[in-house]
């Protein structure tokens, strides 16, 4: 049976509601009164590649890590009570994480929802900072740095980042570096919390045990309707089409080589929603557990279970990862290139196509029993300016020619870098 | 949790789970874990989860999962305290979601059960093939181990403490040993698990009169002799600490910490160690959290852990190698604090309210549910998530700083590099 429509289960299970305020905040619920918690998400479009922006005032240039550092800065209030403080007393369990565009603040609670609303409308957005508190988290966050860098399978997707892009900030580490935070001070933090937490440019996302009504009160309450929106105007550098270093290798201490082969992608423009599925099917035909690539590198014994392919999709920047671990990295890289090019001159396998959206279809479908999930997507999407179904309405739609039409266009060698980690000594 | 004999030593339990999309079935295989048969038993769920008389191609075995809607398989093995599990356990899209009409938890508790009691097999063991493949892998992840410095530095604490015991016999098997198993050395260890393992089924969204009378069917012609799995033991309590460094040329330091009450819990006895380790590390308002890190800087992580199997609390950081020594002095302090004074009345409601809140929310995963159950048949304590909050709402402070005082500091292990050496 192929994927072409939703059936009606589906269709339900995907109803949400949405309310944009007159200054451009979003409210999203999907309501899940049967389940006993609640999961809330408050995110600002404002992640680690956001590096540059001329808000009201100049031109601001940002050192790498500012929006993961705003992010644990936020969680301090003025009075010296922390947000986890609050959340304590409510039970709530709270968080918050930074990705490469968006900065997004936490907490799943199965009671007292008001309150923690509350504390998560009041403190985000609302930060305080001096001299004293941004140099103790430069400590902090120094240890997470280095507890980074001794990630291997993060090193080596970094560096391959840093071999496909010559300028575009996603070759950054999120979290930045020693050096770069060390530069950060608590008038930029303020810059970027003014420009970047405001109303038009984030998203109240909610699942389950909730009603519409109480996101609303707690927005009136925080005064977040009254908020006025600032216009920024995002820069990004100029980024040439080819790769910055087409090979890198590095050692660390770890028992067997890791490698990354990627590809650098022309810059998405426009809807994103259908690309982002056939990229996602794309590494999944290439290198996904029903692939014969997979198949064969696995029983040889070139790969570990965890090799395969993942695509990054974002402002001004699109790219392949295939990434894994085992003894003979080259022989794997001419493996994936050599499949690459079989499927563009054969044409791909359609019975694999189509399990393989008959796959995707139920990952989805399974993700909305699960409150973080759903409101997860609800804010993903709503960021990306679509809704839930649109991504299963564009896997429903796509065919077989249309992946090979983006093969015939995309993964090629020419803009391909390679990295390698190997064992120390 | 009501619980059914469906055959002698075979359990099934029910979890309730209409509200979710997707039906989760999962056979858990009990039996007292054996150090001379580790090795087949860390292999074993490879071998099996490869294929099966029925489907005898490992890719068309991806692919029928995918088929299934993706369709999700997981074999494990693992050591719980002194027993071994297997768990074979799969989730499917609940039939109305499906496109066609597919009797989704029909096909995938089948295909479990292929998995289980028909593997591919040549000349009456596993297939040679399927074994070399699987144990080169094993020995290729033995050898990454290090590659996660925080796992890596609890395992060597965990072995320098308590290593040569029935309760650290290894979950992933031992690297020297694990060349020498065979199809034959691991076909007699998969016979022995089936004729002697308890299984303890639990279900969840699934109808489990269906997956009984499957199983039951399954089980019907085969020979069985459960065995009881062992009952649980504490890892013992020492006098003074061992201190153990291992060099490691890392950009930030390792460090954990291992303590001994010398028993394992009962329920009453569970519910406050939840709030204990909640308040010591366990919560962004703990002790650990809030002095070691916020308030010392000294490191980005540190937590602290319980296992209920072992009777140990754990905590671990990760630190700059030359603040390693302040940190671990610096959480020993907390736990000494804690031992000799009474958490106070905000940090109690704190953990109260995080762990009600935690159970609660554990209500909504398929997966929680059945690891509740599952866990409770372990620890022989056999509640239901609303019976253990219960037990937590009643925790006092005086009992925690009780059950604090039990625990005697036995390790440090320390993965540093020269600079703290």
């Amino acid at each position: 049976m192929m994927v072409t429509h939703l059936p009606k289960a589906a269709e339900n299970a995907l109803r949400f509601e949405e309310k944009i305020l007159p200054n451009g905040l979003a409210v999203r619920l999907l309501p899940m009164p049967e389940y006993g918690a609640s999961h809330v998400i408050y995110a600002t479009k404002f992640g680690s590649i956001d590096r540059s922006f001329e808000g009201e005032q100049a031109k601001v240039d940002l050192p790498a890590g500012v929006a993961h550092f705003l992010e644990h800065k936020m969680f301090e209030n003025e009075d010296g009570v922390d947000a986890f403080t609050l959340y304590g007393k409510t039970g709530a369990s709270a968080n918050a994480y930074t990705g490469f565009d968006r900065t997004s603040y936490i907490f799943t609670a199965t009671e007292r929802m008001e309150e923690n609303l509350d504390i998560l409308l009041s403190f985000v957005g609302h930060p305080h900072f001096t001299q004293e508190t941004v140099a103790k988290e430069q400590g902090i966050i120094g240890q997470e740095i280095k507890m980074y860098e001794d990630h291997a399978e993060l090193r080596c997707v970094f560096a391959l980042l840093e071999c496909l892009y010559h300028n575009h900030p996603v070759r950054d580490e999120i979290v930045g570096s020693v050096e770069s935070i060390s530069q950060i001070t608590p008038q930029l933090l303020y810059s970027c919390s003014e420009a970047f937490y405001n109303p038009g440019n984030m998203a109240l996302c909610a699942a389950g045990r909730l009603h519409m009504e109480q996101l609303l009160q707690a927005v009136e309450k925080a005064d977040l309707a009254k908020a006025k929106t600032k216009q920024v105007k995002r820069l990004f550098p100029e980024e040439p089409p080819g790769v910055y270093e087409s090979t890198r290798e590095f050692m660390m201490p770890v028992a067997m080589p890791l490698f990354g082969l990627g590809f650098k992608e022309a810059a998405p423009q426009g809807d994103t929603t259908k690309l982002e599925v056939v990229c996602d099917l794309l590494t999944e035909l290439i290198s996904g557990e029903t692939s014969t690539l997979y198949r064969s590198l696995y029983d040889e014994g070139l790969v570990q279970p965890g090799f395969g392919g993942e695509f990054g999709c974002f402002s001004g920047c699109l790219h392949f990862l295939f990434t894994g671990e085992g003894e003979q990295p080259e022989r794997v890289r001419q493996s994936i290139l050599d499949e690459i090019e079989r499927m563009r001159r054969e044409g791909i396998d359609r019975e694999q196509f189509e399990t393989c959206k008959r796959m995707m279809y139920g990952e989805a479908i399974a993700d909305l029993e699960n409150v973080e999930r759903v409101a997860s997507m609800l804010s993903s999407s709503y960021f990306h300016g679509r809704t839930p179904a649109a991504a299963l309405d564009a896997l429903a739609t796509v065919t077989a020619e249309d992946i090979e039409q983006a093969l015939s266009e995309m993964l090629h060698q020419d803009r391909s870098a390679f990295v390698v980690v190997r064992p120390e000594g | 949790m009501p619980r059914n004999e469906i055959a002698p030593g075979v359990y099934i339990t029910d979890v309730p789970g209409r509200k979710f999309k997707r039906n989760l079935v999962v056979f858990h295989l009990l039996l007292p874990g054996q150090r001379q048969t580790a090795n087949e038993m860390a292999l074993l769920p490879h071998v099996l989860e490869r294929r099966c008389e029925a489907i005898p191609d490992p890719l068309l075995l991806s692919r029928k999962l995918f088929d299934l809607y993706g369709a999700e398989l997981s074999l494990e093995s693992f050591a719980a305290g002194p027993n071994r599990v297997l768990t074979l356990a799969v989730s499917c899209l609940k039939n109305g979601y499906a496109l066609a009409g597919e009797d989704l938890e029909k096909e995938c508790v089948e295909l479990l059960c292929n998995l289980l009691f028909f593997p591919k097999k040549s000349g009456g063991v596993f297939e040679a093939e399927d074994v070399a493949i699987e144990r080169e892998k094993q020995v290729d992840y033995l050898r990454s181990e290090m590659n996660d410095k925080r796992s890596y530095c609890l395992r060597q604490g965990r072995r320098a403490l308590y290593g040569g015991t029935q309760l650290g016999i290894e979950s992933a098997g031992y690297l020297e040993e694990m060349p020498k198993v065979t199809a034959e050395s691991l076909y007699e260890a998969y016979e022995t698990m089936l004729r002697t393992a308890r299984f303890e089924v639990v279900t969840c969204g699934a109808d489990k009169d269906k997956v009984a009378e499957l199983l039951a069917a399954r089980l019907s012609n085969r020979q069985r002799a459960p065995v009881e799995p062992l009952g649980r033991m504490a890892v013992p309590q020492r006098q003074g600490m061992i201190h153990k460094s291992e060099g490691m040329d890392t950009a930030q330091g390792k460090l954990c910490i291992i303590a001994c009450s010398g028993r394992v819990s009962d329920a009453h006895s569970e519910a406050v160690m939840r709030v204990a380790n909640a308040v010591l590390g366990g919560l962004p308002t703990s002790r650990l959290f809030v002095n070691v890190r916020e308030k010392q800087s000294l490191c980005y992580y540190c937590a602290s852990s319980y296992a209920s199997l072992r009777g140990t609390l754990t905590m671990d950081s990760g630190v700059d190698h030359k603040n390693a020594k302040r940190a671990a002095e610096a959480m020993l302090h907390e736990l000494e604090v804690l031992q000799k004074n009474p958490v106070t009345q905000e940090e109690l409601d704190a953990a109260h309210s995080a762990i009600q809140n935690a159970f609660q929310a554990a209500k909504d995963s398929p997966d929680s549910l059945v690891s509740w159950a599952f866990n409770e048949r372990l620890r022989g304590t056999d509640l239901t998530l609303e019976q253990a909050a219960q037990k937590v709402k009643a925790v006092e402070a005086e009992e925690v700083q009780k059950a604090l005082a039990d625990f005697i500091p036995s390790i440090e292990y320390i993965l540093t590099n020269k600079e703290g050496l």
